[in-house]
């Protein structure tokens, strides 16, 4: 049986080596790392979240050092660290529920969906006693029950000492079961963001519409293909994406799947933008404040998009978002790439060192969200301005930083 | 004489001439029956030929304020006077200098004139306190300030007649200010041609241009970039609530174009899809201002929104030397609200007899819009595309400054 530390120790190796490429591969293999972790870690009966937790948190360190510029593993990290203490409050709010009811409401009662309505009212207003409600619980009807005063203590009050142990041990495994579980759930939609996002793309492209976009996303990608298949007929203009030119490869493919398509430089494309009605891309990850990382000269685009009143819509599925809001995000945020991707080493030999010669080749730029119109993920279109609603829904304020002790 | 200027003056009152085009082609004629019927006294003749135009000026621009051609062809035709008399006092000067040998390779188009010294023209120059005129300027010849309006018949024969001869100068003054005003009256009636002749560098092949209302400098403009071969899409505004947008949209698809008609209120909707705006104006104003049918500032408003180059067509005919906050300048002209509103249905609301002494109901059918400088990309004018910020120099070299205050001097 694979123990936790090899498999982190593989796959912190990969990471560090850059072996893996591209946010949803990344994610999708850090989620089934944590996944494993969860199922493999031993758990003592009494509060097993936080054990889980810690541990998760740890291992998560490791792999965000291995990584920084691959924020999607920090995501993912945080979202099953919420996953954790999501599935653990639910399961206490049960376990509470659960001393005032009869024995024969428990077999029609499932963690997810609370059908008992005095359950339910107690778990929600559980919920809403711990962290500030989710939109999806406003929307839902309010408990009018009062909150049970002290839910964190255990809920042996009458029961007796054998009970409550073989309570906690079941509660242990179902708390892995459930965390597993959800863990499944998020694999899941990493698996499919693609598809729900370009379920939308009908919305968005109209008929004799022109597209812009830049280097080569296969979210972006897929979001063309599928208003292709819904028939309908537009034009994308790609500019090549310096100094990858990854462009070059998405209309390559875009002419295969038969749509009209157009390759220029990226200093073109304000040439080109009076002329375009929507500018659709990728990006590498969505910050907390609605602004976006993405392939360097995206800004530039964003810019030019600005300024001739066009709007300039982002793909990304739920795994790019991330809860930092970003500092110095040009430097901090940024990969800074090898200058032989510019020049060749050689040419520059026999150059006296009057003044040296510095060669910047940063991998990412920064897009504020003031330019960004709308913003499409597995969930919808949102403002960047609703990104912190999201964060809320998705990510625990604790974890935001990892580094931190927590104490519980 | 004033049998003739006080009939064109009750159809200005009537509003019976429709169009600047027309109304600045009645004018000049009019103006010209009068140069040409003016008795002029030996000396000083410009001043007193000056003062008489000033005066059926004044009547004329009073006889319909809104129409700023009138006034506008006024001022070009006593800046002609002023212009013909300074090229003749310079050629005086200069004459009396010159040798009869060097006048035959005179040509006044290429102001290849060895026999005007510099301190002949200079002297010219100070008698009527002009500044040079830009073309003079990018000449670089200590010329005459003569434009290139002056006749070039008067220029050769001026070099040969003595300078001492002032009945022939008399007569000369006359004769080139009808000749200028004669071309004058030629570039407004060939106007459109010109504009129209630029259609081709502006509007280029699978564009979508808006218009608003119907303009016949833009339909000319349209058609000549069709006739050059170029597909487009033009998107019609109706024009409320007189919808003239409905005859162009019915003479352009006559012409072949693909058109489509759309209301006022639909034009933010469509703007996005737009690749240019080109429009016909009423006047421009000196600030590069545009007065133009109702409607037109909101179209320039989404244009401005939507980053969409807003194109003025405007004949040199509509330049107006008067800034817009001139109170003389009538910005708006108010027209009846029969045009809006049915008086049948309405007549209880709109009652002036009713108790309270005022109706209910107030209706504004504001004529024309003022659209500011800011907002217009480019002006299409007979002499090529110029910026918002260059009519300004347009002005200086079509009129006067003298002449902006068209009223009768009491003191000649």
């Amino acid at each position: 049986m694979p123990d936790i530390e090899g498999l982190v120790n593989d796959f912190v190796a990969k990471l560090s080596k850059r072996k893996v490429e591209g946010s949803q591969a990344t994610s999708r293999l850090t989620a089934e790392l944590l996944r494993s972790v969860v199922s493999l870690q031993r758990l003592p009966p009494t509060n097993p979240a936080a054990v889980l937790i810690e541990a998760v948190r740890g291992i998560g360190v490791k792999l965000v050092a291995a990584n920084p510029v691959e924020l999607a593993v920090g995501n993912i990290v945080r979202r099953v660290l919420h996953i954790i203490r999501e599935e653990d409050l639910s399961l206490l709010t049960s376990k509470t529920g659960d001393l005032d009811l009869s024995a024969a409401s428990d077999d029609e009662r499932t963690i997810e969906q609370d059908y008992d309505p005095t359950q339910s009212a107690a778990a929600a207003a559980a919920k809403s006693f711990v962290r500030p409600p989710s939109l999806h619980a406003l929307l839902e009807n309010m408990p009018d029950k009062a909150v049970p005063s002290n839910i964190y203590t255990s809920s042996s009050g009458g029961d007796s000492e054998e009970k409550s142990k073989a309570d906690k041990l079941a509660r242990t495994r179902k708390l892995k079961h459930d965390v597993i579980e959800a863990i499944n759930m998020l694999i899941e939609d990493i698996d499919t963001c693609h598809e729900l996002i370009a379920e939308q793309a009908v919305e968005h492209i109209h008929q004799n519409e022109v597209i812009l976009t830049l280097g080569s996303s296969r979210t972006a990608f897929e979001f063309f293909c599928a208003a292709k298949e819904k028939k309908r007929s537009f034009r994308v203009v790609v500019a090549e994406g310096a100094p990858r030119y990854q462009g070059h490869a998405l209309a390559k493919e875009l002419v295969s799947r038969g749509l009209q398509t157009t390759v220029v430089t990226d200093s073109a494309v304000f040439a080109m933008i009076s002329r375009v009605n929507m500018v659709i891309v990728g990006v590498h990850a969505v910050m907390a404040n609605g602004g976006v990382i993405a392939p360097v000269g995206m800004n530039m685009v964003a810019l030019a998009a600005q300024k001739h009143a066009v709007p300039f819509v982002v793909v990304a599925g739920i795994h790019k978002l991330c809860p930092s809001y970003p500092h110095n995000p040009e430097v901090c945020l940024n990969d800074m790439r090898s200058p032989a991707e510019l020049l060749e080493f050689g040419r520059l030999f026999g150059v006296d060192s009057g003044a040296p010669l510095q060669v910047v080749n940063p991998g990412f730029d920064y897009v504020a969200p003031e330019l960004v119109s709308l913003l499409i993920t597995d969930i919808g279109g949102h403002n960047p301005s609703y990104m912190y609603r999201l964060i809320s829904d998705y990510y625990s304020a604790d974890d935001f930083d990892l580094q931190r002790r927590i104490h519980k | 004489m004033n049998a003739l200027v006080n009939e064109f003056i009750i159809k200005l009152k009537k509003r019976k001439i429709e169009g600047s085009k027309t109304t600045a082609k009645l004018t000049a004629e009019v103006l010209r029956s009068c140069i040409s019927q003016q008795r002029l006294p030996q000396t000083n003749q410009a001043a007193a030929l000056i003062d008489t135009i000033r005066a059926i000026g004044e009547k004329l621009i009073a006889a319909n304020p809104v129409e700023l051609a009138v006034g506008n062809i006024v001022r070009r035709v006593l800046n002609i006077i002023r212009e013909e008399d300074v090229s003749l006092t310079a050629a005086a000067v200069g004459g009396l200098g010159v040798s009869a040998g060097s006048d035959d390779e005179d040509d006044f188009r290429q102001d290849d004139h060895p026999g005007l010294s510099a301190a002949a023209v200079a002297a010219a120059a100070r008698s009527t306190l002009r500044p040079p005129s830009l073309q003079t300027l990018l000449e670089d010849l200590p010329q005459s300030t003569a434009l290139p309006r002056t006749s070039s018949s008067g220029g050769d024969s001026d070099g040969k007649s003595k300078s001492a001869d002032k009945n022939s100068t008399s007569k000369k003054l006359k004769h080139n200010v009808i000749e200028a005003v004669n071309e004058l009256i030629q570039d407004i009636a060939t106007c459109h041609e010109q504009i129209a002749e630029q259609a081709v560098e502006h509007i280029h092949h699978n564009e979508v241009i808006l218009t608003l209302g119907n303009s016949r400098t833009v339909m000319e403009f349209l058609c000549a970039a069709k006739e050059k071969k170029r597909s487009f899409r033009v998107f019609v505004a109706e024009g409320a609530p007189r919808y003239q947008g409905h005859a162009l949209g019915k003479e352009l698809a006559a012409r072949g174009l693909q058109t489509t008609v759309i209301t006022d209120s639909a034009v933010f909707a469509v703007i996005s899809r737009v690749n240019m705006v080109v429009v016909g104006a009423h006047a421009v104003m000196a600030n590069g201002g545009v007065i133009a049918p109702v409607g037109m500032n909101m179209v320039a408003l989404a244009a401005q929104r939507h980053a969409v180059p807003f194109v003025v067509l405007a004949g040199t005919h509509k330049l107006c030397p008067l800034y817009p906050h001139n109170p003389e300048v009538l910005l708006n002209e108010l027209k009846s609200p029969a045009e809006l509103l049915d008086f049948g249905e309405f007549s209880d609301c709109l009652d002036f007899g009713s108790s309270s002494g005022s109706p209910l109901l107030h209706v504004v059918n504001p004529a024309f819009d003022y659209v500011p400088p800011n907002l217009v990309s480019l002006f299409i004018t007979d002499t090529g595309g110029h910026n918002a910020s260059y009519v300004y120099k347009l002005i200086a070299d079509y009129y006067s400054a003298d002449d902006i205050v068209v009223k009768q001097k009491l003191i000649s």
